[in-house]
């Protein structure tokens, strides 16, 4: 009955959002109020019933109704209650059901936090969110080729005795999290990108739309920052590589509307505060909304093998389709407002606040296009060459790491730099610290990589100094902006220096949460500088009493294990660590028996990560059997794979502090509006 | 040669001059290691060179690397007939050659354009400024008033400082 009743919801749902799309429009044109409020009670409605359809998905799952087809692909009889649950977008159907809910939910937000707007941009904004949720409502509603409507049964009364179960390397608590946490990000980047739209069709290119969409593109970024980064964690812990970053086509999709979205709140600052790149500011909120589809293009479509193609279908013409639409649309109604977007003022000079931006600005989208280039070029060079290929790691780090230092480097200017003009005292006043600081420590570092040896590995040695360089300009300017203004509050208002610290960053949250976030960015840099650039790897096979030997670490094999869970068996090898012949720690890397019907039997790498400092000692096992302690005991080999990842631990930090920033950014209140409606 | 007057520019461009993008990243010494970074793992794991994929198969082609290595073969025929036999999608190593040189060449493409193109905008921005004032338009609203507002404190706070 609940797949009958959730199929019968996201019909009407369709229904429901062409009544909203319909009432809103006419609505707007004949300014009846009443029509409008029917469109937004359409949007509610339609929430109301996609939640209806997704319960109906989720207690399926929980009651393991395997004649539901969604159901018996993505769950089984033994999936514990937290998978079952995560088993909602494990694969396209649900996932994209999943996503037509949190749009629905965000539109609903959005009719709540507008209801007593006194204009009607909010009200035309809300027609492309309306048209976004009907895509993905016509997407999941069975009706095209490629997608079935999740709720579906198995034809004829069929029903399968147990489920194939969730792809065992998705059964892990950050696998649970990270893509609906990445779905938020995607998915609330419809609001401003919706926000940027209804200010083009109503012609109220002020800065309005800006700043009511302000809290909602920092929520955006925030939930992309968390939801990258558990991705990174996940592949981190359960790929069994070593490494949290591989420029895979679904990792650099998720990457690519960040970047937008790191561009566009800085350029916005640009316009608030000068009236400038008014264009600029809608083509990038409009490419990092657009980017968020072509990432789920990518993702599911299968024009691109990636390590996170557990949800392809043939749905890319569909989303392709969108895209192209959709752009085409909104180039018309930019160049209807063209004259409205010219710019009112102009810059004093190339050293500014402004130019700064630009470049910041210039340099992301340089690192977008990049990336997008690389992901692609498979497709091109098959298209032209006629071989497949793949595009490697090396190929992305080569590419983007002088863009990359460059931003480093604008991280710092950006907050220092004075708005208009760089005048030379303040030149002297904000640069000359942070530079003496940055060639100070970089003694240190230039000492540290020749005793090390490490001088003459060409360009690695480079990006370290420059990395360092950057990092502590970057470090020290923020921190000198602190300190001048907590002292300055403290003797204002006659307090400690840390009550000062405090009301300074309460008085200017955006500013100074950006800062934070500027702080956690740079700590990621070093942390990435570290890992990625200093790792160590051994591969061998050892039997019992034998060691491996990484850097100054030596790990013994002493015994085979085996646990028991509830989906899942473990087998694994014990190892005793040591550290410069000290012992240190036990370390347990293990192999997970995923026994499920369908699937066959699956096994996975359990890696046992130990964190030395800011340091992680990394060990993965090659296959071994299930019985490990009587295979070990026996004497027979174990492959071992150990990596040596300096400074990784920061990259973790670092990530940490930009959601703390990004935090203190999103509360800072909204300016007073009392703007007359100037609609056309 | 106007543009070049630009400082941040020229320092910019001498910021991508100075960084040594081709060089080598590393020396590696060991042939097993250079051949087993050098291919992707044929096991069913998406982009995992030979080397740092942990399955069965990485090992077992490990083991045959070395043994051919010992018996004189060289790693360019090795590495030949590996992705004869699995297909050149499983080449982890993208060499600047043949067509691949495009792939490297847009990057730096994109990065010198895109400064080409911010330093005109940034040139054209500046120089209206120059021209004679445009009439002010009555589309500021009181948002832009008050942030303008904010501009002018912060500039007299730095003058006074």
């Amino acid at each position: 009955m609940a797949s009958e009743i959730g199929q019968a919801s996201i019909w009407l749902s369709a229904f429901s959002l062409l009544w909203a799309i319909s009432m809103l429009a006419i609505g707007l044109r004949n300014r009846n109020i009443n029509a409008i409020i029917s469109g937004r009670n359409g949007v509610v409605a339609t929430f109301g019933l996609i939640s209806i359809a997704v319960s109906g998905l989720i207690y399926g799952f929980l009651t393991d109704d395997f004649s539901m087809r969604y159901v018996a692909e993505g769950s089984s009889y033994y999936q514990p209650v937290l998978y079952k649950i995560a088993a909602l977008w494990g694969k396209m159907s649900g996932s994209l059901l999943f996503w037509l809910w949190l749009i629905a939910l965000f539109g609903t937000i959005f009719v709540w936090q507008n209801r007593h707007a006194k204009d009607s941009l909010a009200d035309y904004a809300l027609i492309p969110v309306s048209v976004v949720m009907l895509f993905f409502t016509i997407l999941v509603s069975g009706l095209i080729s490629g997608v079935y409507n999740p709720l579906s049964r198995f034809p004829n009364g069929a029903a399968m005795p147990d489920g194939a179960g969730m792809n065992p390397l998705l059964q892990t608590p950050s696998m649970a999290f990270h893509p609906p946490i990445l779905y938020v990000g995607f998915v609330s980047l419809t609001i401003p990108f919706a926000f940027a739209v209804g200010a083009l069709m109503c012609g109220r290119i002020d800065n309005d739309w800006i700043v009511r969409s302000r809290r909602w593109t920092l929520f955006s970024w925030l939930a992309l920052t968390v939801g990258i980064t558990l991705g990174g964690n996940w592949a981190y812990r359960e790929l069994g590589w070593g490494g949290y970053w591989a420029w895979d086509p679904v990792e650099n999709a998720s990457l690519m509307p960040w970047l937008l979205c790191t561009a566009y709140l800085h350029s916005v600052m640009i316009q608030e505060k000068r009236n400038m790149l008014k264009v600029w500011n809608i083509i990038l909120m409009v490419l990092a909304f657009e980017f968020t589809i072509l990432g789920t293009f990518i993702t599911r479509s299968g024009v691109i093998t990636s390590v996170h193609a557990f949800a392809e279908g043939d749905i890319g013409v569909y989303f392709l389709s969108f895209i192209l639409l959709s752009l085409f649309i909104i180039t018309g109604l930019i160049f209807s407002r063209w004259k409205k977007l010219r710019s009112l003022n102009w810059l004093e000079s190339f050293l500014s606040k402004e130019s700064v931006f630009v470049l910041n600005n210039w340099l992301l989208i340089a690192l977008t296009l990049i990336v997008l280039w690389g992901t692609l070029w498979p497709i091109i060079s098959e298209a032209v060459t006629g071989q497949k290929i793949a595009v490697p790691e090396e190929f992305f780090n080569k590419t983007v790491v002088i863009p990359g230092l460059m931003l480093l480097f604008l991280t710092g200017v950006g907050p220092i730099i004075s708005w208009r003009k760089l005048t030379v005292s303040n030149l002297k006043r904000v640069f000359s610290k942070p530079i003496i600081f940055a060639l100070v420590l970089l003694i240190p570092t230039i000492i540290y990589l020749f005793l090390s040896g490490n001088i003459v590995v060409g360009s690695r040695s480079v990006y370290t100094v420059l990395c360092v360089f950057f990092s502590v300009f970057v470090l020290v300017a923020i921190a000198d902006e602190f300190y001048r203004g907590g002292k300055l509050r403290s003797k204002r208002h006659e307090i400690s220096f840390l009550g000062g610290f405090f009301k300074l960053i309460g008085r200017n949250k955006r500013r100074y949460g950006g800062y934070i976030v500027h702080i956690g960015i740079v700590i990621v840099y070093i942390g990435i500088m570290g890992s990625k650039g200093y790792f160590l790897l051994e591969s061998k096979s050892v039997t019992n009493g034998q060691s491996i030997e990484i850097g100054k670490y030596q790990l013994t094999l002493k015994k085979g294990f085996e646990e028991s869970h509830p989906n899942f068996e473990l087998s694994g090898a014990e190892f005793d660590v040591k550290r410069n012949g000290k012992y240190v720690k036990t370390m347990h890397p293990a192999r997970g028996f995923y026994s499920q019907a369908g699937q066959g039997e699956q096994d996975t790498i359990e890696s046992a990560i130990t964190h030395f400092g800011l340091n992680d000692l990394y060990v993965a096992l090659g296959p071994l059997p299930q019985n490990a302690s009587d295979y070990v005991s026996r004497g027979e080999p174990v492959s071992v794979q150990v990596y040596h990842n300096p400074l990784i631990s920061l990259v973790w930090v670092g990530v940490t502090i930009m959601f703390v920033g990004g935090g203190v950014a999103m509360f800072e209140k909204h300016y007073k509006y009392n703007v007359k409606l100037t609609d056309a | 040669m106007h543009r070049f007057k630009h400082p941040l520019s020229f320092w910019l461009l001498c910021g991508l001059a100075v960084c040594p993008i081709y060089a080598a990243d590393q020396i590696i010494e060991d042939p097993v290691i250079e051949l087993s970074e050098s291919v992707y793992c044929p096991c069913g794991c998406v982009r995992e060179t030979i080397r740092a994929c942990v399955c069965g198969t990485a090992q077992g082609i490990t083991l045959e690397f070395q043994t051919r290595l010992q018996n004189g073969e060289t790693i360019a025929g090795i590495r030949e007939e590996y992705l004869e036999k699995y297909g050149t999608q499983f080449n982890a190593v993208m060499l600047a050659q043949g067509f691949n040189v495009v792939a490297y060449i847009i990057p730096f493409f994109i990065l010198i354009a895109g400064l080409g193109i911010v330093s005109v905008v940034i040139a054209r921005l500046k120089r209206r400024v120059k021209g004679p004032a445009k009439a002010p338009s009555t589309e500021v609203d009181l948002s832009s008033k008050f942030n303008y507002q904010q501009v002018e404190d912060e500039l007299e706070r730095y003058k006074r400082d």
